[in-house]
């Protein structure tokens, strides 16, 4: 099979050139986030039970201004990242796993974002949250295109926000989370 | 980084993890999409490039689905050899595959080679054994051979029984 060259190949290949565009609707300002059911079974694990700071990247396409996650995944394995590095990525592990979910789920299905859980699993606060969008941003993982998904333990409820920078402004903008029809929306009791 | 030891994945590791075959191998299955994209491969390709095997055990049949590539693009073959692993690129591999495919697990190694490429009984027993050496496979998990002899796109698997090298028949 023939694997297109994706943002993974670009940004840790050092490739020349544009990054390669994402198929259609990518172009279109995003507006909304959509968890699908295996990224909303992530980000349940996820919470269950305090640990590291984990990160990394999201899987999914973008439709009509609609950002639709289908993966969270690791940064890398976990005990060879460095704990002091916030947005860590291990970068032959991302495109083996990159190049694996182009292979299976076709390149539609690209890396879309990055998302985030802080060690205590509780939501972080405004002030962090800008902090871990400022070190996005320098790191070219988080821009209009490409937002940080922040989860975590707020008053009992499981909270999810998509959010990212504005370059100019330097303003903070928030993406509407969804869960795909049919499960648990955010907050609601887990099983 | 690099790494060694308790983190690195066995072959087989993925949808049931720890159990060992009852049965011997007896056959080698191909998905019609993964021939295809295996006579593609070698048609196209200027150097050896090795991948790792995706599929499921059957009773005396291993049915192959997916042969992803083993490391980046760029550094397919290089340094280390043919079998050089990068097993970082690996772990990300086995864990997509794991969320994305939970009914497939590794079950093997794959090495396509160019035409031309030397291609006899002991280079080839050579080449099983190192992957042998290097864990990649064993008497369950084969090695398929992917190579172009005379225009004709041939596919072989070997696996490692008792040290010796034993072919497995490859259906189609």
């Amino acid at each position: 099979m023939s694997l297109s060259l994706t943002r993974a190949h670009h940004r840790f290949l050092g490739l020349q050139g544009p990054a390669p565009s994402q198929p259609d609707e990518a172009h279109e300002a995003l507006t909304a986030f959509t968890l699908h059911p295996e990224a909303l079974k992530t980000l349940h694990q996820l919470l269950l039970a305090p640990g590291l700071l984990l990160s990394g990247p999201l899987y999914g396409h973008s439709w009509q201004g609609v950002l639709h996650t289908r993966l969270l995944a690791p940064g890398g394995y976990a005990w060879w990242l460095d704990p002091d590095v916030p947005l860590a990525l291990d970068e032959r592990y991302t495109l083996g796993y990159g190049d694996a979910v182009q292979a299976l789920c076709g390149s539609w299905i690209h890396w879309a974002g990055h998302w985030l859980v802080a060690a205590h699993r509780q939501w972080p606060t405004p002030e962090e949250q800008l902090a871990w969008l400022r070190q996005g941003q320098r790191d070219g993982l988080v821009d209009a295109a490409h937002p940080l998904l922040f989860m975590g333990w707020s008053e009992g409820h499981l909270r999810a926000e998509a959010m990212s920078l504005d370059r100019g402004t330097d303003e903070v903008w928030t993406l509407e989370v969804q869960t795909d029809p049919g499960y648990c929306a955010p907050g609601e009791a887990t099983p | 980084m690099t790494g060694d030891g308790q983190a690195r994945p066995k072959p087989g590791q993925g949808a049931s993890p720890g159990i060992w075959p009852a049965s011997p191998l007896r056959t080698v299955r191909l998905t019609k999409q993964l021939r295809l994209d295996l006579e593609r491969l070698v048609q196209v390709q200027q150097t050896p490039r090795g991948g790792t095997l995706f599929g499921r055990r059957q009773d005396e049949e291993l049915h192959i689905e997916y042969l992803l590539p083993s490391g980046p693009r760029a550094q397919d073959v290089g340094e280390g050899g043919l079998f050089h692993e990068n097993v970082s690129f690996l772990l990300g591999t086995v864990a997509a595959m794991s969320v994305v495919m939970p009914g497939l697990s590794w079950q093997g190694y794959g090495l396509s080679l160019p035409r031309g490429w030397p291609y006899n009984r002991e280079t080839l027993d050579a080449r099983v054994q190192e992957a042998g050496v290097h864990g990649l496979i064993d008497d369950a998990r084969p090695l398929l051979v992917v190579s172009q002899v005379e225009a004709v796109v041939q596919v072989a698997a070997y696996v490692l029984r008792d040290g010796q090298v034993a072919e497995v028949p490859v259906c189609p």
